[in-house]
């Protein structure tokens, strides 16, 4: 059965990535059941991906089981000629479209500019799972996955103004959340971890380097800050407005 | 908090809003080699970092936040954050280019020399080291082009070669080896700090050891 389990909560890394956490309530009938997960990127990481089963009553629990999950990732090559298809057809549809100047052109647009921004990671990845059951009931499945993709995002902004003694000043906090991926997430719990995803080809853009993803949780595991190569550039020098008029 | 993250956009959502305490650091670092100390001019740099003192809950931020200072509500300075530690929030540390330090020669009063031989490469050679300990004078002239008027330490920290001997106004704070003068320059004013110091100068020459120089008759 194909489900979209709707996202409830995301946990997005100021470094890129986060944990997506989604949940659905399913019908379950006697015997086994397979559920296919629609709307996974292919930034999703294969290793960390988890199945929690939340029984509605304390019976279920003998009755109701995981026997397990599939999940693969698509083949990166094919992947890479169908976004190059899409690239080429979007810049033909540009190229040849006659009516591009009323009200089709928002649409050609958002088309066109969604095929360009479009990489392996806007691919769907296959996350299946089966239960098995003794009796027909009712299940919430919690899906929980990492996301390998530094095109998601957060940081902070802060305007400081500073009141007239000079000595005190009221701070405004913002947390800009930059969501350059295929993917919307609608009315969902948005939490903010400050992590770093190990810079590797994995994470990184990857159409240049070719490489396909690899597992993350391994990689967080590894020593993190020894890949990152902060280098201190030359110190900033002060810029102060100055009001002319 | 709840939102809708779309699809190759970006989303700004409010985070919190506090008073803090502003306060800003200014220190300029002093230090000489032998060879620096007797030179004839030299220009320091002021490094200015803000540290807000948030009230309320603590923050963690991640480093290198953009954080915008606004005066009578225009923007008046774009910085980054450094870091946060608890309800403290600092700055990174940038170059102020409103203030103007020049540091200049006084005087030299040489010490004697005290000669010390030591051996050289070739064995009809060997070096003479020459040892003096001069004690030197320097003007630090720090000049504020704000129209605010600042209050700034002075770091100068001592070394092997160049030691502190004296100076004018006196240090504020002695921790060895830093010498901390802590100064208040009006607006479009300066300040003036005298250095009184002793550096160690060793100056080497080799020469032919005297039983080989050939005497002609």
């Amino acid at each position: 059965m194909l489900i979209d389990p709707k996202v409830k909560s995301i946990v997005i890394f100021n470094g890129g990535g986060g944990i997506v956490e989604r949940e659905m309530k399913l019908p379950v009938q006697q015997g086994i059941n397979e559920f296919q997960i629609q709307n996974v990127p292919a930034s999703f990481d294969p290793n960390s991906a988890d199945i929690k089963l939340e029984h509605l009553t304390p019976e279920d629990k003998e009755s109701i089981t995981l026997q397990q999950t599939v999940i693969s990732l698509p083949d990166y090559k094919n992947a890479e000629q169908l976004i190059g298809r899409e690239k080429s057809a979007a810049n033909s549809i540009i190229s040849y479209a006659i009516d591009f100047t009323r009200e089709l052109r928002e649409n050609v647009l958002n088309i066109c500019e969604a095929s360009s921004y479009r990489m392996y990671f806007d691919m769907k990845g296959t996350f299946n799972f089966i239960i098995n059951s003794t009796k027909d009931g009712e299940i919430i499945v919690k899906i929980i996955y990492f996301l390998s993709d530094v095109r998601i995002r957060w940081n902070t902004t802060l305007q400081v103004n500073i009141n007239e003694d000079g000595k005190t000043a009221e701070i405004e906090g913002f947390i800009v959340v930059d969501n350059q991926t295929g993917f919307t997430y609608e009315n969902v719990e948005l939490g903010f971890a400050i992590f770093e995803l190990p810079q590797t080809p994995s994470n990184i853009v990857d159409y240049q380097t070719n490489v396909p993803p690899v597992g993350l949780r391994q990689e967080m595991l590894g020593e993190l800050n020894s890949l990152k190569n902060i280098q201190k550039g030359p110190m900033k020098r002060t810029q102060r407005f100055k009001q002319l008029l | 908090m709840k939102a809708t993250v779309p699809t190759r956009k970006k989303i700004k959502l409010k985070w919190f809003k506090s008073k803090c305490k502003f306060n800003i650091d200014r220190k300029i670092e002093v230090q000489y080699t032998a060879n620096s100390v007797s030179s004839n001019k030299l220009t320091w740099e002021a490094v200015i970092k803000y540290i807000l003192v948030k009230e309320g809950e603590n923050v963690d931020l991640p480093t290198n936040s953009p954080m915008t200072l606004y005066k009578n509500n225009l923007p008046f300075l774009f910085l980054n954050t450094a870091e946060s530690i608890g309800n403290k929030i600092i700055s990174e540390e940038l170059i102020d280019d409103d203030i103007i330090i020049n540091d200049d020669i006084v005087q030299i009063e040489e010490g004697e020399p005290k000669i010390t031989f030591e051996d050289a490469i070739q064995p009809k050679e060997h070096i003479e080291v020459r040892t003096s300990f001069d004690l030197i004078s320097r003007k630090i002239n720090i000049e504020n082009k704000l129209n605010y008027p600042i209050e700034l330490v002075l770091d100068f920290k001592q070394t092997k070669e160049v030691t502190f001997v004296g100076s004018e106004p006196e240090p504020s704070e002695i921790e060895e080896p830093n010498y901390k003068f802590k100064l208040s320059i009006p607006p479009e004013g300066t300040s003036k700090t005298s250095l009184e110091l002793k550096a160690k100068i060793v100056k080497r020459v080799t020469k032919i050891k005297p039983e080989f120089i050939k005497k002609f008759k």
